[in-house]
């Protein structure tokens, strides 16, 4: 054989740290992380604030309220604001999800003195102006009606309220009366009680020096509001997760959107790193069982994963795929097919040795560069996880056995746990 | 500023090479110059169908993704009416793997009635799922049909009917492969920490032996400037009424390429954008409105897409358009608008470099335009552009030469969500 067309050898990855970062205490109490680096006169700053749907009273209060922080503040009408941004070519977003409401300012460095301010303002004195309201909810209510013609959002839509229960903050699902129902009222008051700074955490990455800390230090770090007691504890909800099959009419009727899933817990929980790895092998990427089998072995589908989601307080475990209409079953089967395979026999070596590769170079890309890097550490943080987590992970990727696998499987995959969700 | 090293080697193969020590993962990216606008009319979404085989193994590598999973890597590819587009980003110590990979596909691709019976269904499941099943999924089919009338653009990337994929044939992917798939009409691009001297030599190890293929390429008709105006309505079950405007416009390489692209970001891009701000803001006779361009090589399209409110109908909202359009036609553009554009421009064109992925990806896109500096020059031209271009190009955006495209909802709702079936699971649920 010649050289050029000779397979050259492979070399594995075995060792992975997480990058260092610095930590400071804000004179207000909000911790400020920051990773500095990268080739580019840009910067990132994003603040965070554990203010998502689990704090508020009111569906989609928490989601409004961060995206209304956009649409104007006290001394600046939406317009304004946006120009003030926008002229400098930076990028404000702000947004609400489940946990978390977070405020993102990408730009040039040499803007950053410019715009701290507005950041300040938009986080300490937004204008929660009904006019704008009333657009941001129209608009909404539009999005939202289109995404309901989607078989694949109605699938997910139904797998949450099965999984953690329709009234849990993780489970229930907005309908348009709920966006025409919130009042000015209702974003202020989820903003006194949550967008404090004993709710805060700061990120900074990219190109950055002193002069920029010294900079959020005397604005957001020393902004001290009055605090405003309010509900700031997730509620306890009782475990209803339904197993099953549940079949929906759907509004297309060309591909059968289905949904898998269990309910799971937070990143850390002792089991939650082997089912990363478990969930790589069985749907978690493009050589994973169900992928091969489903899709480059049967040609049911264009695409199939397998997902494990975690929360701040909680998780789940899906499978996604949408397939031919008259194929619904003949997938159903074959996913439950791979469940029992992992349940029943030992994962060959050379199919995990696939699996733990791939997953260090995918660890390799969350931590390339300090945008990347700071991101993951962000998601750490919000799910309350030990920088040592890292190691942990890196260590289960490289020791998990076949059995232990197998064990996992036992205990997690049994399809008569997992609740089966089909719209067609 | 973006360095990079570019050679052309004997078989034609261009090679562009970019040294990025500030990370330990290596992109490669290897773009084909063929894409949707090279495929006969009778068997459209070719291109597309052909990127998928590529995957199905080659003579010494049985299965291209296990391979490159095992090396630490993750792989995928792009196909649009231009370029086919395959990239893999993997531990920099891995690269002599991936470059290996990629030369097998080149010169030994494992063509076959399995894999493409396979791929044929898997493309199937992909049209309906990305066309047929979602609500707004034809758009695309519809508005290339009306603004093409001789240009294979006429036609989508993914194919004009789903029958052209299931009648593919072996003979038809070998000799697509033969003419499309050489290393002379190929552009890898590198970007990684490596020397690039070190780089080269791998790539010419991998590459270099593999004979050039003479390209047969289809002659392709140029679309006309357009001198009437045209219009599509469709009335259907679409959750709400959209507008679309589209013009024909310059392609890359024209000269009001970038005055076209510029002219959609002074209209949408951002929320203190003049149009954006008009008929969403003050007017709110629209609940979503974009401008922006198609940006393809051959002549391209100028689109503008609305959504009224709740409550304005079509034809109010089509009137205020035209007047804010009109007003804007009249007179030059603020200066401080394209200053405010060339600081996004030049904060984007940071971010996307911040990636030394991005950086392969440009690399290779600009060579196939005919520049890899491009990558570092894009943005001074764009900053070259005038306030008296923009004037130009607004005023050829009228209705005489316009495509117009309603979509009209219906208010038809089929398929109300309402449960159909429902059983507990039959075997017993083992305590854990």
């Amino acid at each position: 054989m010649s050289k050029s067309v000779e397979a050259p050898p492979i070399k594995v990855i075995k060792e992975l740290s997480l990058p260092g970062y610095e930590t400071e205490v804000l004179p207000n109490g909000m911790p400020l992380y920051m990773l500095k680096g990268g080739s580019e006169p840009v910067m990132r700053m994003e603040v965070v604030f554990r203010a998502g749907a689990t704090y508020e009273s009111k569906s989609s209060v928490a989601e409004f309220m961060a995206g209304l922080m956009s649409e104007g503040t006290q001394t600046m009408v939406s317009a304004q604001l946006a120009e003030r941004i926008e002229s400098l070519g930076a990028t404000l977003f702000t947004r609400g999800g489940v946990d978390t409401a977070r405020v993102r300012l990408l730009t040039l460095t040499r803007f950053f003195p410019e715009l701290i301010d507005v950041v300040n303002e938009v986080i300490n004195a937004p204008a929660f102006d009904p006019g704008e309201l009333k657009v941001y909810a129209d608009n909404k209510v539009e999005r939202l009606k289109i995404d309901l013609k989607k078989n694949e959002v109605l699938a997910y839509r139904h797998l949450t309220e099965s999984i953690f229960g329709l009234h849990h903050p993780y489970g229930k699902n907005v309908v348009p009366e709920d966006y025409l129902a919130i009042t000015p009222e209702d974003l202020r008051n989820h903003h006194a009680q949550h967008i404090i700074p004993q709710k805060g955490m700061v990120f900074v990455s990219g190109s950055f020096g002193d002069k920029e800390t010294e900079l959020i230090r005397n604005t957001i770090g020393s902004w001290n509001p009055n605090h405003i007691n309010g509900s700031a504890v997730l509620g306890s909800y009782p475990d209803d997760s339904k197993t099953g099959y549940q079949e929906f009419k759907g509004p297309q009727v060309h591909q059968a959107a289905i949904r898998i899933g269990r309910r799971l817990f937070p990143q850390a929980h002792p089991d939650f790193d082997g089912l990363f790895v478990l969930n790589t092998i069985l749907g978690g990427y493009f050589g994973s069982r169900l992928m091969m089998e489903i899709r480059e072995n049967q040609g049911l589908t264009y695409g199939i994963y397998s997902s494990v989601d975690s929360f701040a307080a909680d998780g789940c475990f899906y499978i996604s795929t949408e397939t031919a209409t008259d194929n619904t079953s003949k997938v159903i089967e074959a996913i439950q097919q791979e469940m029992r395979k992992l349940q029943q026999e030992l994962i060959p070596a050379e199919e995990l040795d696939m699996a733990r590769n791939y997953l260090m170079g995918h660890l390799m890309t969350q931590i390339d560069g300090p945008f990347s890097t700071l991101d993951y550490i962000k998601s750490m943080k919000i799910e309350h996880l030990e920088d040592s987590s890292f190691a942990g992970m890196v260590e289960t990727i490289q020791q998990i056995t076949p059995n232990q696998l197998r064990e996992l499987a036992v205990r997690y995959l049994d399809p008569a746990d997992w609740v089966t969700i089909v719209v067609k | 500023m973006v360095n990079f090293e570019k050679h052309v080697l004997e078989n034609g193969l261009t090679v562009v090479i970019h040294q990025d020590t500030n990370t330990p993962l290596a992109t490669i990216n290897l773009l084909y110059k063929v894409g949707s606008r090279d495929e006969s009319p009778d068997k459209t979404g070719f291109a597309h169908l052909f990127e998928h085989l590529m995957f199905g193994g080659s003579k010494n590598a049985e299965s291209f993704d296990d391979i490159i999973q095992l090396a630490g890597g993750d792989s995928n590819a792009y196909t649009n009416a231009d370029i086919t587009n395959f990239y893999c980003t993997l531990p920099a110590i891995n690269l002599d793997t991936a470059l290996w990979l990629e030369a097998d596909r080149m010169r030994y691709l494992n063509v076959n009635q399995k894999s493409l019976s396979t791929q044929q269904q898997v493309v199937t499941e992909e049209y309906k799922e990305t066309c047929i099943n979602q609500p707004y999924g034809l758009v695309w089919h519809m508005l290339s049909d009306l603004c093409y009338k001789v240009h294979p653009y006429r036609w989508p990337t993914i194919g004009k009917q789903i029958e052209h994929i299931a009648e593919a044939k072996l003979e038809d992917v070998q000799q697509f492969y033969n003419s499309f798939y050489g290393p002379n009409n190929a552009i890898l691009s590198i970007a990684g920490p490596m020397l690039p001297s070190e780089a080269l030599e791998l790539v010419k190890l991998r590459f270099g032996s593999i004979p050039a293929r003479p390209v047969d390429r289809r002659t392709r008709d140029e679309e006309p400037m357009q001198t009437d105006a045209r219009t599509l309505v469709d009335e259907g079950k679409y959750p709400s009424s959209v507008l679309y405007l589209a013009w024909l416009m310059d392609g890359r390489n024209g000269d009001d390429y970038y005055a076209f692209d510029l002219l959609s970001d002074v209209m949408s891009l951002g929320r203190s954008s003049i149009f954006y701000q008009r008929m969403v803001k003050v007017l709110k006779v629209c609940a979503h409105m974009d401008a922006y361009i198609t940006g393809s090589e051959d002549k391209g399209l100028f689109i503008m897409e609305l959504r009224p409110s709740k409550e304005v109908t079509m034809e109010e909202m089509e009137a205020h358009l035209w007047n804010e359009l009109a007003a804007i036609q009249k007179e030059e553009i603020q200066l401080s608008i394209l200053e405010k554009l060339k600081n996004k421009n030049e904060s984007t064109v940071c971010f996307s470099n911040v990636s030394a992925s991005h950086k392969a990806t440009n690399l290779g896109y600009y060579e196939s335009l005919g520049d890899a500096n491009l990558i570092n020059t894009e943005a001074d031209r764009i900053a070259e552009i005038t306030a008296a271009d923009i004037f130009r190009v607004v005023n050829m955006l009228r209705k005489d030469n316009v495509n117009t495209m309603r979509l009209i909802s219906n208010g038809i709702n089929e398929g109300d969500g309402a449960l159909v079936l429902q059983h507990e699971d039959e075997e017993d649920d083992e305590d854990e």
